[in-house]
């Protein structure tokens, strides 16, 4: 009799458990949405040029001299928006660059994405430096808000295009510079990677 | 990753806690209850699990957040509850998962010296924890860009991971009317071991305003490690046919659940002592002990500094520039061969207890104790990577009949105030069966439960 009311009991706990025990309203299917989001904020590239290390030697004071330009030209590995994981998962890419002038000559910087063998791929950007105002003065900075490419955005249809870059030529096209000009360009760098990833 | 994350996420919610078995603490009419206190007072004959049904204990806990958190059918944007989830989440969360199975389970009374009780056995154990790794989460769900000047830390990253068998034999001695006294020698049998603890070191973005470019990222003295034991030969095994490959992994599991791999040593030590007639006092500490990981061991460990600062142009370097060449150099990914020891997770079991309702009339089993009813407290920790965990609980043990006993817990600790756990023991003739489950308030909706708990077993007890 005893057995029976001890089977009883534990039939109606365990009856109790199982109707009371649930999960409510969970839907798994959201996972569908899950996207992350992130902003990996990176350092670009960066380059200080300062007049004095071009001056020819020997060249005469207050005299007019130009820079070859493979002098100032280079080109680096940069493939990070050509790689699959860019295409597909980033949203788009922001180089904003910020260049200190103290030179007292306009310089203009130029960013062409190349293929692994060297050709030009998508569009050429230009960023105009404004001139300083002499060595020893606060640097003048550029671009200034509102001027072009400032940042340089690469969306997703641009880094599409880009597919294929495996390398990046950077420029800069100095004007005819004077034996007596002194100060210094330096060119600072960061690219915003906005990521768009979805489960 | 969509995997991990499902499963990471599903995890989180079938969260139970530590290694805690609060109903069955000091529960003396099981032989399971020496598992806990060697030294409990215990007074069958004999006992015997049922081979592999003795004792199946599950416990996963999840500290910080429940799977209903994430997976609630609301209406509000999963994107947004998985960041508030996120950020209500610290590195001090955790998830943990246990595991055991007794195989077998025996034990006899002397005849010799009727105060002596000996048992042993072996079981199986799974036990794992893994820290919420808060700043490395934050900076692959955000990224960097709101997080400039902060560091994200290694330490964040700490989780172990065991896979063993324990091969077991104790001794429990009624010492006088007052105090038994009980203790136990564990062989430990590893059939799989990883841990990633102590790292060191940070990875952080600053601004440089008068720095050769806008930032600086620094990795700063990284010291990072993950020890493993068991892996390196499993990873060896190259098969391209799936069956052969399972099989060849469960050999391997096999010879070392049989004391192939690695080995280790502990103890269990505990006490009963009867302050009166109504008053006991129990203690125990459990898995005193550490494995020894000699065979089979593959450390992999990263230790260096980095600043990365842009790429220099026009490139000074005639070989150029490759940064992740640089990173390879400055903090170098060691794989060392060297072995190592790692202390088991130490628990300790503290009750106090008063038991009244002293039987009257005829018809009481009371072999074990003359009271039907016993209220009490008790205390646990268990020893973890980062810092213990603790429990304190409120318990009522009632003996409904000679065939029904019952334990109800109330459980604090650091996931829960509102836990309650329930054990129902039958025993009829010489046949015992037990279940035990604790947050039972959640029930209601378990997704929402940060923790539950399941043992439940067969025995043969005279």
């Amino acid at each position: 009799m005893k057995t029976k009311k001890t089977y009883a009991l534990l039939l109606f706990i365990g009856a109790i458990l199982i109707t009371t025990s649930c999960v409510k309203e969970l839907d798994f299917e959201q996972l569908d949405e899950v996207v992350l989001t992130p902003v990996f904020e990176a350092d670009f590239i960066y380059s200080e040029f300062d007049v004095e290390d071009y001056i020819p030697q020997g060249t005469p004071s207050n005299t007019e001299f130009t820079i070859p330009p493979e002098v100032l030209r280079d080109t680096i590995n940069y493939d990070l928006v050509g790689t699959d994981f860019a295409i597909d998962n980033l949203d788009r890419v922001e180089l904003t660059m910020e260049v200190r002038n103290t030179i007292q000559r306009a310089f203009t910087l130029q960013f062409q994405f190349l293929t692994q063998t060297g050709q030009p791929i998508g569009q050429l950007y230009s960023i105009e430096v404004r001139a300083g105002l002499g060595e020893g003065t606060e640097p003048v900075v550029s671009p200034q808000p509102g001027d072009p490419n400032n940042p340089i955005v690469l969306d997703n249809a641009t880094l599409n295009q880009l597919a294929s870059a495996q390398k990046i030529a950077t420029e800069i096209i100095v004007p005819t510079l004077n034996s007596d000009l002194r100060g210094a360009l330096q060119i600072r760098s960061k690219a915003s990677y906005y990521v768009n990833y979805q489960l | 990753m969509r995997i991990l994350l499902c499963l990471y996420i599903g995890l989180l919610g079938c969260s139970l806690y530590s290694q805690n078995k609060e109903t069955l603490y000091d529960f003396t009419d099981l032989p399971q209850s020496l598992m806990l206190n060697p030294g409990a007072d215990i007074n069958f004959k004999y006992h015997a699990g049922v081979p592999f049904l003795s004792q199946i204990h599950v416990n996963v806990g999840f500290k910080g957040a429940s799977i209903y958190d994430v997976f609630a059918d609301d209406g509000r944007d999963i994107n947004d509850k998985i960041e508030n989830t996120i950020n209500t989440l610290g590195s001090n969360d955790f998830f943990t998962l246990t595991q055991q199975l007794e195989i077998i389970n025996f034990g006899w009374r002397s005849k010799k010296d009727t105060n002596l009780y000996y048992s042993g056995g072996i079981y199986q154990e799974l036990d794992l924890i893994v820290y919420f790794p808060k700043d490395f989460a934050v900076l692959a769900y955000q990224g960097n860009q709101d997080f400039i000047n902060v560091p994200f830390r290694f330490s964040n990253i700490s989780a172990t991971g065991e896979f063993l068998t324990v091969y077991h034999f104790g001794y429990n001695k009624k010492v006088n009317k007052k105090l038994t006294f009980g203790a136990r020698a564990k062989l430990y049998s590893s059939i799989f071991n990883f841990r990633s603890t102590k790292n060191r070191g940070t990875f952080t973005t600053i601004e440089t305003p008068q720095g050769n470019n806008i930032y600086q990222h620094i990795i700063s003295n990284a010291d990072a490690s993950l020890q493993t034991a068991g892996y390196a030969s499993l990873r060896d095994i190259e098969s391209e046919d799936n069956a052969d490959g399972a099989k060849q992994v469960l050999n391997k599991f096999l010879g070392r659940a049989f004391l192939g791999g690695n080995l280790g040593v502990g103890v269990d030590i505990g006490f009963s002592y009867k302050l009166e007639d109504q008053w006991t006092i129990t203690g125990s500490m459990t898995d005193l002990g550490m494995i020894f990981y000699t065979k089979d061991v593959e450390t992999y460990r990263a230790r260096g500094s980095f600043v990365f600062e842009g790429l220099e142009t026009p490139i000074t370097d005639d070989n150029g520039q490759d940064i992740l060449d640089e990173l390879e150099e400055a903090i170098p990914i060691d794989t060392l061969n060297t072995s190592y020891t790692a202390l088991r997770p130490l628990k300790l079991n503290g009750s106090i207890k008063y038991s009244f309702n002293r039987y009257v009339g005829d018809g009481c089993d009371c072999q074990d104790s003359p009271y039907q009813d016993a209220f009490g407290f008790q205390l646990f920790t268990q020893f973890r990577p980062k810092r213990p965990q603790y429990a304190a609980s409120l318990f009522y043990y009632k003996r409904l009949s000679n065939f029904l006993k019952g334990k109800v817990t109330y459980t604090v600790d650091d996931y829960s105030y509102k836990n309650i756990g329930l054990l129902l023991s039958t025993h009829i003739n010489k046949i015992n069966f037990y279940i035990s489950a604790n947050n039972l308030l959640e029930y209601s909706n378990l997704a929402d439960a940060r923790g539950a708990s399941v043992q439940l077993g067969f025995n043969v007890i005279m």
